[in-house]
This record gives structure tokens, C-alpha cells and sequence, in this order.
């Protein structure tokens, strides 16, 4: 009876939190379901015809190109830059304040700041480049130094946060490892791979897949900065679910591409958090 | 006891939270003496309009709350308060190229009878701006406000020059002098573009405005417009940009890359008029309005050494150049869902009226009302007014669609793909003229 009683009570207790799940979270997505349902122009419905579109599916390829390029890179990066903070010594928080500070910025001035600085007639960076070694900055006027220095400006925002997350993973490591490691006269490579990496492998496992989402929903940095262009250069899958939506005001036409975007983010997490579990369940080699 | 006054109090509170809408509703459903304008942020208009409101309230009695948002956000705001009909607004600030989409969905409430009834003259009004900005379909839809154009913005030393003009005539065979027609304005900018190479100074020939989708479609339309003489959808709808005066058109857009000013591709207002007001270019079609900033900034480096002309054209005769540039603008209208129309107009009528207009145009704003020019002092504090007129007589405008918005970025997009080369003028024009074909023919209209 008492049992029945707390069954009852945890169920009324979790009511407001369901309620509120469902109001913001299955409720706009049940819409856009119903949005992409909808029939199209053709006798298809408008996820088909999403899929089949071919600006969408330029775009999609586009979005992968930058999530190919941009995500190893935050990686490598980001380990490479947290793993020196995480092993100093003193100063460590001043340092890791100092490297997070593009993530205390908005996306927005992100973009309007890097507009600026890559402008190629009067921005900072083509004046130092023109007069120093008489080189042209391109800014975003071309559609490959446009798809390029988004990518840069990407892995530059980001690659902090990656950072971080390694440092602070990395101070957690006792330093009598460290010295142990060096005193038995292992490579700095070596010491990288049997100390420091087993106790930051989840963490950049986890990574890998947060910055790939991350990637996949660049917008921000698109609409400022570029719109989509030159060309199509930087027409992503974000922008373009942004244009149909906002822009031509067709939001069954939105609803479509997001519904391919969840698809591709859902699996993508799926398969990440399988990894996940294969690498927690496996023996890992740790120095100890 | 506990749990009754609870229960009563519960009920009280949902009756009285119930409640707050319908007494909102009933409040915006009275013709009350409080309207809510929406305007477009950042203009001298508003600022204008902000200082006339106590004004306004004083010889009406009409209280008015007013609102401003980023133009890139004002249009989005607009449509989904009218369609989910919450009658947020009463006035609202209208594009010249969302009309069509505004007065053909049902947003709009038409303006011909309050016309008639305030016997407004029409006739003040250019006819450029008021076939743009006000009438559609036989009907009065709008009161325009502001009429801007496109006209070529040039460096009056540089041509000056007698080094230059030599240089020019050595290599051209001609004197040099503000162009008239496109091909000669390429000639220019490539004479200023190697100038500026060899000499080492930071010097382009051209400025042009091509960020997608917007401002390669406007900048694109006054040459296509001038080089066919046709608009770019015929009456019924068909798509007419693709032809070979249309890839002619875009072709000549191409040419121009290597002599425009890097940048050029990705290059909004702000950018090409900063460029040009720091003395990087020799040349920039732009719109009129930033001959007013340009004209009064006097910290500027090219202070009193610049000057605005018509926009070139083609030539379609030995003493006739088509010259086609581009009207643009802004209007008030009275949304569809105001409970206030009365109201509204009265403030629509005061913001466009004659007098509101001529103070503004002696601040420098460009009125579209006839009037508003007679008085002396307006030429003073802005000397190319003359120009600015001449532009309005000849200006053509943008297509009247109700997908407006989604037609631009297909030309747009075009457009920069031309540009940049990443397609064929005729390929990027035929794809977008495809696209057009098969929004048009379902789902649009003209």
C-alpha cells in the first residue's frame, strides 16, 4: 500500500517536469514533424522533397566538407593546447581564463569582429600583410577563401573550449605519474600516450561529438558574416533551414531540411555514444 | 478548511490570469486613442518621427507607442504578428519590395478611402515612388516616406587631374571623364585599378556591392534593366532574365571583378561606402541616401573632393543612353489587424504629410513629395539634390512578386555565383530562371 502510495507520489512529483519537457521540447518538435509531413509542390511530401533538393543536399556536402576539417583540427588543437595548460605548473587559471575568452563572446561579434580583421581593403590583417609582405588578404571575397577562414574562424572559437575541457582533465593527472614516466625515460610522445591520454580519452571522445554537432549547426557566423556566399561557398544546412524559415517564410519547407538535419545529428550521436560505452566497457592501458 | 480556501483561491487565480487576455483583447478592440507604430531602426526618419510624436499627440489627442526594429528583423516581426492577428501594431514601416507580398496576403489595409477622405494629393508625390512604394493593383496601399535611388558616386580630384586625364586619354584614346555608358565605366575603373597597382597607392577603380542575396540583386537589376530594357518576369510571370541580353548583363558583372576592389563579393553598404569615404575608390554606383552622410562628415579624407552622378546606361541611340537605376524605399501602411485605423491614419497622414516632409528634407532625408524640394535651403544642405531628382524620374523598380523575397535570393545567388565564377553567367542565370519557373508557376504569383 505504501509502496503504491510513493509510486503515485514520484509520478505526481515528476509531473511538472514532464509537462515542461513536453512544452518545449515535444511540442515544437511534434510541429515540425507535422510541418515537414505537409505535401509539397510535387505530389511528395516536403521531407522528400528536402532530401531531394538539390541546394539542400549541396549544402549537406558542404556542412560535412566543414565538419571534416574543422572538427580534427579543434581536436588536435584543443589536446595539444589543454595538455600543456593542464601539466603547468602555476598560473593555470590565469591562462585558462585567458583562453576561453572567444567563448565569452557572442557568436554575433565573433563574426562582425572577424569581418572586420579580414577585411581586404582596410581591415587590420590586409594592412600588416600588404605592408610587411606585400600579400593580398582575401577576406571572404573569394568562395574558397571564404569556406577557409570560416573554418579558421570556427576552429578558433572553438578550439578553447576543447582546451578546457582537456585541461582541466589533464590537471587531475598525479604529478608523481608524470615524474615517474620521465624518470623511467620515456619520450615525451610516449609519456603523452601511456600517462596523460588514457585519462583524457572519454573526455575527447565526448568532444568529438559535441563539436561535430556544434559544427553541423553553424549559423551564426554564416549569416553575419557571409549570407551564404560567394556563390554558394558557405551555404550550409543551418543557413539554408534559416533562409526557407525566416527569409521566404515557408516553414514546411524549413521543417524538412531540419527533420534531415536531426536525422544525421541523431545518428551520428547514437553511433558516438555507442563508441562511447564499446571504449568504457574495454581495459584500457593506464600508467599507474 | 485549509484545503477549500485553497482550492477557491486557485480557482480565482485562474479566472483572474484567464481574463487578462480577453481584457486585452477588448482593450485592443475599442478604437482607443493609443496606437503602436513599428519603424525600421537606425534612419534619420525615425529620429525624426520619435521628436514629432508629442507634437502629433498634442493636435490629436493620440497617444503613440513607438517601437523600432533592425531592418532584418522588422519584416519577420511584421507577418507573424498580423497573420497570428494579435493586432500589435497599428502602423507599420513597409519596404517598397514587400508590398506586393503585404497588399496580395492580406496584410495591409487599403489606404484609398482615408485617401479620398483627407483629399491627400497624390500628385505631390513622384510618380516613381508612388507606382513603388504605394499603388498596386489599381489601389492606394501605401503613403510613401522615403524615396532613395541609385546614382554613381565618383571622385572629383581624380578626374580633375591632369595627370590623370592624359594617362587616360594615352591609353583610351578618349578624355576622361565621369562615364555614360557601362562600357565606359569599365574603362575607368580598369585605368584606376592599374593606377593604383603601379603607383603603389591604395586605389581601386570601382566599388561594387555584391553580397548575396540582397545587394546582388539591386546591383545586378540597373545593369540587366539598362542592357534589355525589360523587367524581369513578363506579365505573366514568366521568367525573361535568362536571355542572352540578361547573361549579356552578367557577363558584363564578371568583367568587372578583376578591376572592382577586392571584397567586392561579400561587400554590404556599409562596406563599399566606408571604402569609398576613406578615398580607396575612384568609383561606386550606391544609393543616394549616403551622399547626405558622406556630404556632412567633414573629418572625412575625401571632403570636398567627391561628387554623385547619374548611373551610367547602355547606349540605344548616338545621343541616348538608357540609364536604368534602381528606386528604393520606405512606406508607412496601417496593418491588417489593427482595431485603430482611424488612429492610425491620422498618424500616417502627419509623418508623410507636406510639412513633416520639407522639415525632413531639410535635415537631409530624401522625401519622395514634389514639395518638400521648393524650398532654397534644401539645395544648400544637399547640393546634388538635382542629381537625386533626375534619378527618380528615370527609375525603374524591383519586381512586384508576392515571393519577393525567395525570387531575390534565386537572382542573387545567381548573381554571385557569376561573379565569382563558380558557375557560367548563363548556367547561374538559367538554374535561377528554372527555380523561379517552378516557384512561380505553383505556390507564387506575381
Amino acid at each position: 500500500m505504501l509502496h503504491l502510495r510513493w509510486r503515485r507520489w514520484r509520478v505526481l512529483a515528476l509531473a511538472p517536469a514532464l509537462l515542461w519537457l513536453g512544452a518545449v521540447s515535444v511540442y515544437p518538435l511534434a510541429v515540425i514533424v507535422l510541418q515537414a509531413l505537409r505535401p509539397g509542390t510535387s505530389r511528395s511530401i516536403r521531407l522528400f522533397e528536402a532530401i531531394s533538393d538539390p541546394h539542400v543536399v549541396e549544402a549537406l556536402g558542404r556542412t560535412a566538407r566543414l565538419v571534416a576539417i574543422v572538427v580534427p583540427i579543434q581536436l588536435l588543437v584543443g589536446v595539444a593546447v589543454g595538455t600543456q595548460i593542464g601539466l603547468l605548473q602555476r598560473g593555470r587559471t590565469v591562462v585558462l581564463v585567458l583562453v576561453a575568452l572567444p567563448m565569452f563572446v557572442p557568436p554575433i561579434a565573433i563574426g562582425l569582429m572577424w569581418r572586420f580583421l579580414l577585411e581586404p581593403t582596410r581591415g587590420p590583417i590586409a594592412s600588416v600583410s600588404k605592408s610587411l609582405f606585400g600579400l593580398t588578404v582575401e577576406g571572404f571575397s573569394t568562395t574558397t577563401s571564404a569556406f577557409r577562414n570560416l573554418a579558421l574562424i570556427s576552429i578558433w572559437q572553438w578550439s578553447a573550449f576543447v582546451a578546457i575541457v582537456v585541461a582541466v582533465a589533464v590537471a587531475t593527472t598525479p604529478r608523481s605519474l608524470l615524474d615517474q614516466a620521465f624518470l623511467d625515460g620515456l619520450t615525451p610522445a610516449a609519456r603523452f600516450r601511456n600517462v596523460i591520454w588514457p585519462r583524457i580519452r572519454e573526455s575527447a571522445l565526448i568532444l568529438l561529438l559535441v563539436q561535430t554537432l556544434e559544427t553541423i549547426r553553424t549559423f551564426d557566423l554564416v549569416y553575419v558574416l557571409t549570407q551564404g556566399g560567394p556563390g554558394t561557398a558557405t551555404e550550409l544546412l543551418s543557413f539554408l533551414v534559416f533562409e526557407r524559415a525566416f527569409q521566404f517564410n515557408d516553414p514546411a519547407g524549413a521543417a524538412g531540411a531540419v527533420m534531415m538535419m536531426w536525422g544525421i545529428s541523431t545518428t551520428l550521436m547514437m553511433v558516438g555514444l555507442f563508441v562511447f560505452r564499446v571504449r568504457l566497457s574495454g581495459r584500457s592501458t593506464v600508467y599507474v | 478548511m485549509f484545503t477549500r480556501t485553497l482550492y477557491k483561491t486557485n480557482v480565482l487565480l485562474a479566472l483572474a490570469l484567464g481574463c487578462i487576455p480577453v481584457l486585452g483583447s477588448c482593450n485592443r478592440a475599442s478604437e482607443g486613442a493609443e496606437i503602436t507604430v513599428l519603424y525600421y531602426a537606425g534612419v534619420p526618419l525615425g529620429q525624426m518621427m520619435r521628436e514629432e510624436i508629442p507634437a502629433f499627440t498634442r493636435a490629436t489627442g493620440i497617444r503613440v507607442t513607438y517601437r523600432e526594429l533592425p531592418y532584418d528583423a522588422i519584416r519577420q516581426r511584421e507577418i507573424a504578428s498580423i497573420t497570428n492577428r494579435q493586432g500589435t501594431y497599428d502602423v507599420i514601416f513597409v519596404d517598397d519590395v514587400w508590398m506586393s507580398e503585404y497588399a496580395r496576403k492580406g496584410y495591409l489595409v487599403p489606404l484609398d478611402s482615408f485617401v479620398t477622405a483627407s483629399k491627400v494629393d497624390m500628385n505631390d508625390f513622384f510618380e516613381s515612388a508612388r507606382r513603388a512604394e504605394a499603388e498596386l493593383d489599381g489601389r492606394i496601399w501605401l503613403m510613401p516616406q522615403r524615396a532613395d535611388v541609385q546614382v554613381l558616386f565618383y571622385r572629383t580630384d581624380l578626374f580633375a587631374d591632369p595627370q590623370h586625364r592624359r594617362g587616360f586619354q594615352q591609353r583610351f584614346g578618349r578624355e576622361l571623364r565621369v562615364p555614360e555608358t557601362w562600357e565606359e565605366y569599365r574603362e575607368v575603373a580598369t585605368y584606376f585599378t592599374d593606377y593604383g597597382k603601379t603607383s603603389g597607392q591604395v586605389l581601386w577603380g570601382s566599388g561594387e556591392t555584391l553580397k548575396r542575396p540582397h545587394f546582388a540583386f539591386e546591383f545586378f537589376a540597373m545593369r540587366y534593366w539598362s542592357m534589355t530594357g525589360e523587367q524581369f518576369f513578363s506579365d505573366g510571370g514568366a521568367p525573361l532574365f535568362a536571355s542572352p541580353g540578361g547573361i549579356r548583363a552578367l557577363e558584363f558583372m564578371r568583367s568587372l571583378a578583376p578591376v572592382a576592389a577586392p571584397g567586392a563579393a561579400n561587400w554590404a553598404h556599409d562596406e563599399t561606402v566606408s571604402a569609398f569615404s576613406q578615398g580607396q575608390l575612384a568609383m561606386a554606383p550606391q544609393w543616394y541616401d549616403f551622399y547626405a552622410t558622406l556630404h556632412g562628415d567633414t573629418t572625412l579624407p575625401i571632403r570636398n573632393r567627391f561628387g554623385v552622378a547619374l548611373v551610367p546606361g547602355t547606349r540605344v541611340g548616338p545621343d541616348s543612353v538608357r540609364r536604368t537605376p534602381s528606386i528604393g524605399g520606405g512606406s508607412l501602411g496601417i496593418a491588417a489587424d489593427s482595431r485603430k485605423t482611424q488612429a492610425a491614419w491620422r498618424f500616417i497622414e502627419h509623418m508623410t504629410g507636406p510639412e513633416f516632409m520639407a522639415r525632413a528634407a531639410l535635415r537631409g532625408v530624401i522625401v519622395p513629395r514634389r514639395s518638400s524640394y521648393a524650398d532654397a535651403r534644401v539645395r544648400q544642405q544637399n547640393p546634388a539634390v538635382d542629381v537625386y531628382l533626375q534619378s527618380l524620374e528615370m527609375a525603374w523598380f524591383r519586381p512586384r512578386l508576392v515571393d519577393y523575397a525567395e525570387i531575390e535570393a534565386m537572382i542573387g545567388r545567381a548573381v554571385s555565383r557569376g561573379f565569382v565564377g563558380e558557375a557560367t553567367p548563363a548556367a547561374a542565370l538559367q538554374e535561377a530562371a528554372n527555380e523561379a519557373r517552378s516557384k512561380l508557376g505553383t505556390g507564387g504569383g506575381m
